[in-house]
Order: C-alpha cells, then structure tokens, then sequence
C-alpha cells in the first residue's frame, strides 16, 4: 500500500462519464462514491458509482444513473448504505447501495444547477446542506421531503458547502460573488463574511484540528487560509496551480497538510507550515481534475476524479515517506 | 437544459484519452447539432425504504486523536492540534518525522 514500495495507481475508466466528485465511505475501507456526468456535465445524463478496491484494482459495486449531471455526492453519516448527490436538474438525490435500483427519493427546490451537498460530520445531527447556482443554500434533513431552512445572501453562483467538523450547526460556503461566508444553523443566518480572493471561489474546507481554520480555492490559481478570529488577511497563501483550483480539502490526519486539484489537470500535496509548501505535484490526469478526497481509514491514501474519464486511488509520495 | 460553461472550460486543450473531447462537444452545442450518444433518462423516486444500518459510526481520526489525547509526531509548530492519531490507521505517519 506504499507507492515507494511499489504501491501502483489503480484507476477505473468509465467511459463516456466525466468525474466530478469522489468520496470515501466513512464506514468501509476501499469504498469510493464517485459523481460523474456525460459530455462533461453539459448535457446528457448522470451516473453515480460505487467502487471497491480490491487487490487487483478497481471494480464497479453498483452504477446508478440520473436524468441530468451529477455534481457532488456525499455518504451518510449514519447509514453505510445511504449517500446524497446533487444534480444539474435542481435536485437532490438519496441511494442506498444495497439497493440495485434508485434513488429512494427525489427532492427538488433549487432553481437551478445544486453544485455541492455535506452530511454534518459532528455528532447528534444528521442535516445536510445543498449549495446551488441559484444563489441558495439549503438545509435537509434527509428523512424529509422538504428542506427546514433557506440561506440567502450570496450574490453569485455557490460552488461549495461544507459543515464544520468541531461546530455544531456550523457551516462554510463558497461563492462566484468571491466570498467565503460562514453560517450558522441555529441562528439561520450569517455570521461572517469573508472577501477571500479577487476572483469566483470554486473550494472550501475546514481543518480538522483547528476549529478556526478554513481553507479556499478560487479561479485566481490561489489557495488561502483563513483563521475566523481575524479575517482581515490570509494566515498562508500557496501558489503554484497554473488554472483554477476545482476542490480543496484538508488531511484527516494532519492538521497543516491539504491537497487541492485543478482545471491544471494536477493535484498538489501542500504543508502549510513549511517553508517550501508545495510537497508533490501528482500529474497523472490529461483533463480538468474536478474530485478529490483523502481516505479516513489509511492516512496514506487519495482518491480522484478527472474529466479523462478516469478515477484514480492511490498514495502520493508525499504521505507515504518521512520528508 | 444546457448549461453555461465555465470560462476556464473554453481554455481547454482537446484530450488525446476521452471519447468526445471538450472542444469538439462545445463545437456541437454551438452548431446546435447532436450530441453522440446523449442518454435521455426518466428516473424516478422509487420511494422504498432504506436498507437498516448494521454497522457502528466510525470515529473520525481527529476525534480519535482526541479522544486518547496523544500527539501527533508528525505535526508541529503553533497549529499543532490537542492532539493527532498515532495508532489504529496503520503506518504512513511522520510527514517531519
């Protein structure tokens, strides 16, 4: 499992689907969920995948399609078989693995393109929030049909949402109208606005050993880091990305490692904390890289998704040696 | 039920791997021709029941770290957490180590 012993890249090629999200299972190793849509999610149908691993790569476990693109996915924080994906059509989906046909539910609000759905990560709640071109977000709880809750206030298109994994009822969004903005569920409203980058912020996420500390990725080629006691300036910004940066998320394991893709094809391994930040360069897609997760069972392992019709698990160099 | 593209999306050079490259599916739309192989769907909710869970929540590595209170050797510096994983997710730790 150590790519300097060896270790190779397993991929899946899919064809005629184009990756846009890739999430481990929270509760099985080597379980992946991958959104992807046809013709590049400009047109055409939907498919979400479940992978396994296994020892010689990459194997299909089910393949649900959807009337329209799917964009971004997210597994069940209290149910291995459940996951929720989000759609071009304004909708919502929830599946169940267990399941050869679905999805069990359909719910459609959103006006427009949903770009990105989160299960809460604290525990005791069981919410999760869409985030969509229509300029909303809105809070579900999956066992109902209609949503508790709209969030108005970005002026733009919304790419990202994330939940806070220490706040409860905390979480970030990130817009076209170039803010990062930080919500609270309990209020229904917005707590801090944050001008995090002169440019559409495509990215969001939250370290997960500083409850303070959030991260954006935005077109400008930029990824900034963001403490909410003072949001005045960045607390590190890494250069290095040649095109926008499509998704960011922080390691599960350490708390100044992250990794960002992007329209640039590649996907970077950065430690914020250093020096020289950029710890690897991984260019093994040939098209924009679009999904992105680092494993929660093997703190060596990535997972993405590119729109070469490829998805990829493997473990960067970066993780797997002592630098 | 086309979407507007990204703007990065038109700076995309052609790809040697996928079945209809970007720029010749944009070509498409733009000429209002076919799209090759477009799949028409009609899904719908099937409304069943979901299957029961069977399985614990996992604790997250960061709420595992700090639920034993140990530190991470492999984190350091002013952002160091209350605490990091060292055991239980196999081998692989030591970014600085």
């Amino acid at each position: 499992m150590n790519a300097a012993q060896g270790g190779a890249v397993r991929t899946l090629r899919v064809p005629g689907r184009h990756g846009y999200a890739a999430e481990f299972s929270p509760y099985l190793p080597g379980r992946l969920a991958c959104a992807a849509s046809q013709h590049y999610g400009i047109a055409g149908c939907g498919t979400l995948l479940i992978l396994d691993q296994n020892e010689s790569g990459l194997r299909i476990f089910r393949s649900f399609d959807w009337n329209d693109g799917l964009f971004d996915v997210t597994w069940s924080e209290n149910n291995e078989h459940i996951l929720v994906t989000c759609s071009g059509d304004g909708s919502l989906q929830v599946w169940d693995t267990a399941k050869a046909a679905g999805p069990l539910q359909v719910y459609k609000e959103h006006t427009q393109e949903v770009y990105s759905v989160d299960w809460s990560q604290t525990r005791g709640e069981q919410l999760v929030v869409s985030g969509s071109w229509d300029q909303t977000v809105k809070l579900w709880d999956p066992t109902v049909g209609k949503s508790l809750c709209t969030f108005r206030g970005h002026e733009s298109v919304i790419y990202s949402t994330i939940w806070s994994p220490h706040i409860p009822g905390c979480f970030a969004s990130a817009s076209g109208d170039q803010t990062l903005r930080i919500w609270d569920v309990k209020a229904a409203g917005v707590r801090i606005v944050v001008p995090a980058h002169q440019a559409e912020i495509l990215s969001c996420d939250w370290c997960k050993y500083n409850e303070n500390l959030l991260v954006t990725g935005a077109v400008d080629c930029s990824l900034r880091g963001w403490d909410l006691r003072n949001v005045r300036q960045p607390v590190f910004e890494l250069l290095g990305h040649t095109y926008a940066i499509r998704r960011v998320k922080f390691s599960p394991f350490h708390a100044s490692v992250l990794a960002s893709c992007s329209y640039d094809f590649t996907v970077r391994f950065w430690n914020f904390s250093k020096p020289d930040p950029l710890l690897e360069t991984v260019e093994h897609h040939t098209e924009f890289t679009c999904g992105l997760d680092l494993s929660l069972q093997s703190p060596t392992q990535v997972a993405d998704c590119a729109w070469d019709e490829t998805i990829k698990i493997y473990d960067p160099v970066c993780l797997t040696m002592p630098a | 039920w086309l979407r507007p593209s990204h703007p990065e999306v038109l700076a995309s050079p052609p790809s040697a791997q996928a079945s209809v490259t970007l720029s010749q599916l944009l070509q498409l739309v733009q000429q209002g021709r076919e799209l090759p192989g477009l799949k028409r769907r009609d899904i719908a909710a099937t409304h069943g029941e979901p299957t029961a869970s069977q399985l614990p929540r996992r604790p997250k590595p960061w709420e595992a770290a700090w639920a034993t209170g140990l530190a991470d050797p492999g984190v350091r510096g002013e952002e160091a957490p209350e605490g990091a994983p060292t055991h239980g997710y196999g081998s692989g730790q030591g970014l600085e180590a």
